[in-house]
C-alpha cells in the first residue's frame, strides 16, 4: 500500500512535469503573438499579461493539450474572450489603465526609427479607437490577415471588418494629422 | 462602394498604414513565462489574484480613515441634536451630585450611573431623609 501511494505520487509528479513541458512548448510557440494581440486589444500591457496568464491557467485545467498548430486558433479565441471580459469589467469599474508604453519601433522597417513623440501620439490615437477597431487594425496591419480571415477570426462579416478598418484609419488620420502633414 | 471610392479610401489610408507599419505592439516580458507556467500548474484556484496598484490600496485606506472620522463627528452631532430634541441635556454636576458620587464610588461605575440619572434632570435639592441606621448596623434581631 505504501509502495502503491509512492508510485501514485511519482505518477502525479511525472504527469505534472509532462504538463509543464507541454505548456512551455505551447507558450514558446504562441505567447508572443497572443500577448501582442492582447496588448493591442486592451491597450494596456499589464492587463495583457493577466489575460494571457488566465488563458494558460484555463488551458492547463483542461488537462490534455493538442497539436500546437490546432491550438493556435483556440488560444487566439480564448485570449480574445478574456480581453473582452477584461474590457467589460474595466468599463464597469472605470479601472485605471497602466501607463506603460505598449508600442515599439518595428525592427524590419526601412524607414528611419520613429520619434518618441510619434510613438506616444500613436498610442494615444489607438487608445481612442474602440477595442474592435484596434483589433481589426492589429489583425490587418500587424497580422497581415485578409478581411475574410479577419471576419473568421472575429466572428463578424467581412464587410463589417472592412468598415471597422476604414473607420479606424479615418480616425487615426484625424488624430495624427500633424505627423502625417510633416511627413509629406 | 464603387471602384473610385475604393481607390480614394486606399489613397487616404496609405499614409496612416505607413505610420502603423513602423510600429509593433510590445512582446511579452521574459518574466511572464515563469509566472504563467507556475500559475497554470498551480490550477485555477491557486492563480494569483490580479495585481491591484498600490495607490488603490492607499486610496482605500485613506478613504476608510476619512469615513471613520466623519462618522464619529457626525455621530456626536446627531447624539447632541437628539438629546436637545428630547430635552435630555448634559448632566449638571451640582455640589450635591458630587457628594452623592463620592458616596457611591467616586470615579467608577457609580459616577457613570449617576451621570445617567442627572441627564434626566438635576438631583432634588432636598433629598428624602434616610432612616437612621442603628449603631450595630441593624444586624441585631429585634425582639
Amino acid at each position: 500500500m505504501g509502495s502503491g501511494s509512492a508510485m501514485n505520487g511519482r505518477d502525479a509528479a511525472g504527469r505534472g512535469e509532462n504538463l509543464r513541458q507541454a505548456l512551455a512548448g505551447v507558450y514558446d510557440a504562441c505567447a508572443d503573438g497572443l500577448f501582442r494581440y492582447a496588448v493591442m486589444l486592451l491597450a494596456d500591457p499589464a492587463a495583457a499579461e493577466d489575460a494571457v496568464q488566465q488563458v494558460f491557467v484555463k488551458l492547463a485545467a483542461r488537462g490534455e493539450l493538442g497539436d500546437i498548430q490546432a491550438m493556435k486558433g483556440y488560444l487566439r479565441r480564448a485570449v480574445r474572450n478574456e480581453c473582452l471580459s477584461t474590457l467589460r469589467r474595466r468599463s464597469r469599474r472605470r479601472a485605471a489603465m497602466s501607463a506603460r508604453a505598449w508600442l515599439v519601433a518595428a525592427s524590419g522597417s526601412a524607414d528611419p526609427p520613429p520619434s518618441e513623440l510619434l510613438r506616444r501620439d500613436l498610442e494615444r490615437a489607438l487608445k481612442a479607437l474602440t477595442a474592435e477597431q484596434r483589433e481589426v487594425v492589429h489583425l490587418k496591419v500587424f497580422g497581415k490577415l485578409t478581411f475574410p480571415q479577419i471576419a473568421q477570426a472575429t466572428g463578424v462579416p467581412a464587410n463589417t471588418a472592412a468598415s471597422r478598418y476604414r473607420y479606424a484609419l479615418a480616425h487615426l488620420r484625424q488624430l495624427l494629422s500633424r505627423h502625417l502633414e510633416s511627413e509629406r | 462602394m464603387n471602384e473610385h471610392e475604393d481607390q480614394a479610401n486606399f489613397a487616404a489610408a496609405a499614409p496612416v498604414e505607413r505610420v502603423l507599419d513602423r510600429f509593433r505592439p510590445i512582446g511579452p516580458p521574459p518574466a511572464l513565462r515563469q509566472r504563467v507556467l507556475d500559475a497554470a500548474l498551480a490550477g485555477p484556484h491557486a492563480a494569483p489574484p490580479r495585481r491591484i496598484a498600490l495607490w488603490v490600496w492607499r486610496s482605500a485606506v485613506a478613504a476608510g480613515l476619512v469615513a471613520a472620522v466623519w462618522l464619529s463627528l457626525a455621530g456626536d452631532r446627531i447624539a447632541a441634536q437628539v438629546a436637545g430634541q428630547v430635552g435630555v441635556g448634559p448632566p449638571v454636576w451640582t455640589p450635591q451630585a458630587e457628594e452623592t458620587a463620592e458616596l457611591l464610588d467616586g470615579q467608577g461605575a457609580g459616577r457613570r450611573y449617576l451621570a445617567m440619572l442627572l441627564q434626566a434632570g438635576p438631583l432634588q435639592p432636598q433629598p428624602t431623609a434616610l432612616p437612621e441606621i442603628p449603631a450595630d448596623g441593624g444586624l441585631t434581631p429585634s425582639r
